[in-house]
């Protein structure tokens, strides 16, 4: 199979090829900190970008190992998935044991003076994002590269590192979970869910 | 079709189209299910409601910053060193106490299955143990994570 121009310059930057890594980063780097944004939830762009930032630094590192059977899009996906998991562990570290620090979610949460002002006033974005950002990561993840990244079942299973029915079952409990934590869904009305679905142990 | 496997197939259907038999079968539920036909409404209701969820405007220069930056040493994270959470109060050093003897381990999951993709896993065929030295992040917070299950929240 020939290789995709996004490939070419990943294998070029694993020799060394700096310039081709920075096409590559110029072609992906919106994508991944929107990524990051809406993964980690309640924290401003400055901070997503400076994850995205770790997310491409570890990528430069990882790229002498990279082997090009993987779409790139994927490759870089999981990375920043990582990225985002740890992140989130981190601040959990820190809260339960008290270690504190700057990067608590609180301490970064967006304000009403910044860039992010206008999605906080969008009220409905805010609930949005409310919800996804208290989804479990798995969901969490699979639902922001479905719905915002447009990647296929395939694409987020191999991000995931799990099977296609593994995320058909991780996208269906993350909508009917957003779907009782939006206000547009409260009870009166919400379908009725399968009886047998709901007692369906995930 | 009974309504577990139309509401399964609602859920596909948002993002990818079934073969015509199932599309077939799934219409032909829908039409006498008032459930599943709520479940659809949602479903699709849903899909409109996430598309509000926007993102802010990224600054420019992100690629030069990160240029810059290709040659900096990967310090991982600042952390207090160790010996600060002794100084601190009592709940703060049981707190730690209470981590380092995996009592807080279970409190930290809720038992959740989920996807959990270690940093040092192997990526796209690359070997494990080569991402895993090429990703290690030297720091307290790193060796502190390693103690937890791999489930978030
Ligand atoms: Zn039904």
């Amino acid at each position: 199979m020939p290789r995709s121009e996004d490939q070419e310059l990943l294998l070029r930057a694993g020799k060394g090829d700096r310039g081709a890594f920075g096409l590559l980063v110029e072609r992906h780097h919106e994508a991944v900190v929107r990524f990051c944004y809406r993964f980690l939830g309640r924290v401003g762009c400055d901070a997503a970008e400076d994850l995205a930032q770790d997310v491409f630094l570890s990528a430069f590192k990882a790229a002498p190992y990279y082997q090009p059977q993987a779409a790139v899009r994927t490759w870089l996906f999981r990375l920043a998935t990582n990225a985002c998991l740890n992140q989130r562990r981190k601040w959990r570290v820190r809260r339960v044991i008290g270690l504190g620090g700057s990067e608590r979610m609180e301490d970064v949460a967006m304000d009403d003076s910044g860039a992010d002002a206008s999605a906080l006033r969008n009220e409905k974005g805010a609930s949005v994002r409310a919800a996804v950002g208290g989804l479990p990561g798995g969901q969490r993840a699979a639902i922001v590269l479905r719905h915002y990244h447009d990647f296929s079942y395939t694409e987020i299973a191999d991000v995931l590192d799990t099977s296609v029915s593994a995320v058909e079952s991780l996208l269906f409990r993350a909508r009917r979970k957003l779907r009782s934590q939006l206000p547009a869904f409260e009870i009166g009305n919400s379908p009725q869910v399968s009886a047998d679905l709901r007692a369906e142990p995930f | 079709m009974r309504c577990r496997k139309a509401q399964k197939l609602i859920a596909v259907r948002v993002d990818r189209a079934l073969s015509e038999t199932l599309e077939e079968q799934v219409t032909r539920h829908l039409a006498d299910c008032r459930a599943c036909g709520d479940v659809s409404a949602q479903t699709g209701r849903l899909g409109r409601e996430l598309d509000t969820y926007s993102t802010p405007p990224i600054r420019g220069g992100f690629t030069e910053r990160l240029m810059s930056r290709l040659d900096e040493p990967r310090v991982a994270v600042t952390v207090s060193p160790w010996w600060a959470a002794v100084l601190r109060p009592a709940p703060v050093v049981l707190g730690a106490a209470a981590f380092a003897c995996g009592v807080v381990v279970p409190l930290l999951g809720n038992g959740g299955s989920q996807i959990a993709v270690p940093l040092g896993r192997e990526v796209a065929g690359g070997s494990a143990g080569q991402l895993a030295s090429a990703l290690a992040e030297d720091s307290v917070e790193a060796r502190l994570l390693e103690l937890l299950p791999s489930v978030e929240e």
